[in-house]
């Protein structure tokens, strides 16, 4: 059985340079690709002043980086102008149902993934992304998940661990490529970045944020600053 | 793979944002710098005159909604103006709008002075000292300070949006407690009579005049149409709520400051709401706190508009540029920094020379009377929209009670020119026929007008579908030419 082609948003800075690791795009093989290039408009400047300026190279860079994807990648290319980064990305993901928004970063060649663990995270979404990604590729998996000690039952992390590794050997992952790691933890997130360290990209769970989170930046984004890897952040909306 | 590529502008501003916009820059001037000068002309009664130049741009903001929402491109009221009139009167407004952004600028940046020469002196340095040319401390400190906002938006600043909305915040904080700690000490017996002695209800129209340049900022909103998520809804209500929460605030603010401290003491004071603040707050025991907030809150209000002013002029140029009244290297943008480089130097330069030319009252209505010709135009334009069905007009927001709110608009606008200084008069004056110069020696030979006026006066020749986007320009280099004859 196998999980249908999730939606994977691509934003790349068509401003500049920025290229996206190769070995990422043919991760994302199975999935239907929409690239994004965004140009950056700074207050100063009217919006269609910078499109009719730099219109033609955008379109340029994106069909470039699109180029690069495996020849049988699904890939849609658009090109926005836009003052706000995070406001494009989001928009577009729900204008094409995008269910996955990569972050890129380098990486040399994906044999590892991480996947955090939270009970209170859309886990299913995130399971079925994953075992659609891996469908076509030789990398394992280590599902992770670092509690507060005494926080909760030690048993309720086990639990949630070896239910998600169930999921995915149903969706046919092989059994010894998933790999479940629990740890007892005051501080989650360091956890989550110091195993990161041994991995190749990560796959995380959005979460509404809470209004603390709000101020000291949520947990995926302090995972994603902190990493250094390349983060698949999979959106909480249906 | 290749052609595929859909391109598109991205929608970021909300209605909060677009709000915070508009009264991001109206809230500086009308409060912190023009209290004093407003209530010396007539006294209590200047809270009229606020309320009444509140009503006069409620007027134009409704006016500026339906067209906003109909052609939503940069350059604002000059862009309504120049596809309703055409490039004549495009000219002419074009030029004002430009102009009188400098001109409000220079006026924001000299009120800026205003609360950093008292700092200064407090820190025992004399600003007008320092100089060797002959300039007041506020003049210095204008210029200190325009030259920080050109540079600014020279390098262009990211984020600044967020910055504003937290601007704004912190201002209505700091005005609601003046407001809430006020009204619990007005004296009546301060603001009665309603008009001091030596002036009466014939002062209020001259004080409408002067304050006018205080709700400026609405237009901004109009400047950014095609940049707010769903127009027809949020644009209209952004514009007329700024005017309606800013025109509250300035009018109960202006009878508590006089309710609290006697006329003598702030009639002509460039910082008045902070004398008031001494009392409002010392009722409390705690004056000096109140004083340095609004000190704080002036600095904080004056910069945000003249931030604000500096970043729409050079969208002016920019808009008339591509209509092909102006030439497009003005506009052209920076390598490195992705900014109208050369637009924002020439409005800056033209910004420093108004503050060492002029006095601040006279800076504030140079302001307010070229925008009052460009809002009156806009009205105008509205009418021939409307009037002569123009092809590709769909606002999405209609004008309420039409033709009376656009007619009035007009009326208002153009009638509060002339209670204004003659020398103003003779400023908007020029600008007209600096505007019709322009035109002839500039602009007709290089672009046809295919304004709604000229198409209703002489239609195409022939009967072809012609494609009017009045989204964007005529053209984006070469102006657009097209079959049949237009000459007037």
């Amino acid at each position: 059985m196998r999980e249908s082609a999730p939606t994977v948003l691509v934003p790349v800075d068509v401003s500049g340079d920025e290229r996206p690791d190769p070995d990422l795009l043919a991760l994302l093989r199975p999935a239907k690709v929409v690239l994004v290039g965004w140009y950056p408009v700074p207050d100063q400047t009217a919006l269609e002043q910078m499109q009719a300026e730099h219109e033609e190279a955008a379109v340029a860079r994106i069909e470039d980086v699109a180029a690069e994807f495996p020849e049988d990648t699904d890939v849609e290319t658009l090109v926005v102008f836009t003052r706000d980064r995070t406001e494009t990305v989001d928009r577009v993901a729900d204008d094409y149902g995008a269910a996955v928004v990569v972050i890129p970063e380098e990486v040399r060649v994906v044999e590892r993934v991480l996947v955090p663990v939270r009970g209170d995270v859309n886990l299913d979404r995130v399971l079925s992304v994953v075992a659609a990604l891996l469908h076509e590729s030789e990398a394992s998996v280590t599902l992770f998940h670092a509690a507060p000690a005494g926080d909760e039952d030690p048993s309720v992390g086990t639990t949630l661990l070896s239910g998600a590794a169930d999921r995915l050997a149903d969706a046919g992952i092989d059994d010894n490529r998933i790999d479940t790691v629990a740890v007892e933890s005051d501080t989650p997130i360091d956890d989550i970045v110091d195993a990161a360290t041994n991995h190749d990209v990560l796959v995380l769970g959005e979460s509404e944020p809470s209004l603390v989170a709000q101020i000291l930046g949520d947990a995926p984004s302090r995972i994603i600053r902190e990493s250094g890897r390349p983060v698949l952040v999979v959106r909480d909306v249906e | 793979m290749a052609s595929g590529t859909e391109t598109q502008l991205e929608r970021t501003l909300g209605f909060k944002e677009a709000l915070m916009i508009g009264v991001g820059t109206m809230i500086g001037a009308g409060i912190f710098v023009l209290p004093g000068a407003a209530a010396g002309l007539a006294g209590p009664g200047s809270s009229i005159a606020f309320v009444a130049a509140g009503a006069i741009a409620m007027l134009t903001a409704l006016s500026a909604s339906e067209l906003a929402t109909a052609m939503p491109a940069s350059g604002g009221p000059y862009h309504f103006i120049n596809k309703g009139l055409g490039p004549l009167f495009g000219s002419i407004a074009g030029l004002g709008n430009w102009l009188g952004l400098a001109f409000a600028t220079a006026f924001y940046a000299v009120g800026f002075g205003n609360y950093v020469d008292p700092l200064a002196a407090s820190l025992h340095l004399d600003l007008g000292v320092v100089a060797a040319v002959p300039l007041s401390g506020p003049q210095i400190g204008g210029l200190a300070a325009a030259t920080a906002f050109i540079a600014l938006n020279y390098l262009s600043t990211d984020g600044t949006g967020d910055l504003q909305n937290v601007i704004v915040i912190v201002l209505l904080g700091i005005l609601g407690a003046f407001i809430a700690l006020g009204a619990t000490q007005v004296q009546l017996s301060e603001v009665t009579p309603i008009f001091p002695q030596g002036s009466g209800p014939g002062a209020v129209l001259p004080t409408t005049a002067l304050v006018f340049v205080s709700y400026l900022g609405f237009a901004q909103v109009a400047t950014v149409a095609g940049e707010i998520k769903e127009p027809g809804k949020n644009l209209p209500r952004a514009m007329v709520g700024g005017v309606v929460l800013v025109t509250t605030i300035y009018a109960v603010s202006m009878l508590i400051l006089l309710g609290v401290v006697p006329l003598e003491a702030v009639a002509g004071e460039g910082t008045a709401i902070a004398i008031g603040a001494r009392a409002v707050f010392g009722g409390f025991g705690i004056g000096v706190i109140g004083v340095g907030l609004l000190t704080f809150g002036g600095l904080l209000a004056t910069a945000s508009s003249a931030n604000a002013s500096v970043l729409s002029a050079s969208r002016i140029n920019y808009a008339m540029g591509r209509d092909g009244l102006m030439d497009t290297r003005l506009s052209e943008i920076h390598d490195r920094y992705n900014t109208p480089y050369r637009s924002i130097v020439l409005t800056g330069a033209l910004i420093l020379v108004f503050i060492v030319a002029g006095r601040v009252n006279a800076l504030a209505k140079a302001g307010s009377v070229l925008h009052l010709l460009v809002y009156g135009l806009l009205n105008v334009s509205l009418i021939v929209m409307r009037e002569t069905d123009a092809t590709g007009y769909d606002p999405s927001f209609a004008v309420p009670a039409y033709p009376v709110v656009p007619a009035l608009g007009a009326l208002l606008s153009f009638a509060l020119i002339g209670f204004m200084d003659p020398q103003q008069i003779l400023l908007a004056g020029g600008l007209v026929v600096g505007g019709i110069v322009w035109y002839f020696v500039y602009v007709r030979k290089r672009i046809d007008d295919t304004s709604a006026l000229a198409r209703y006066r002489s239609p195409p020749a022939v009967e072809v579908e012609v494609d009017v986007d009045f989204d964007i320009g005529a053209g984006d280099d070469a102006p657009a030419t097209r079959g049949g004859d237009t000459d007037d």
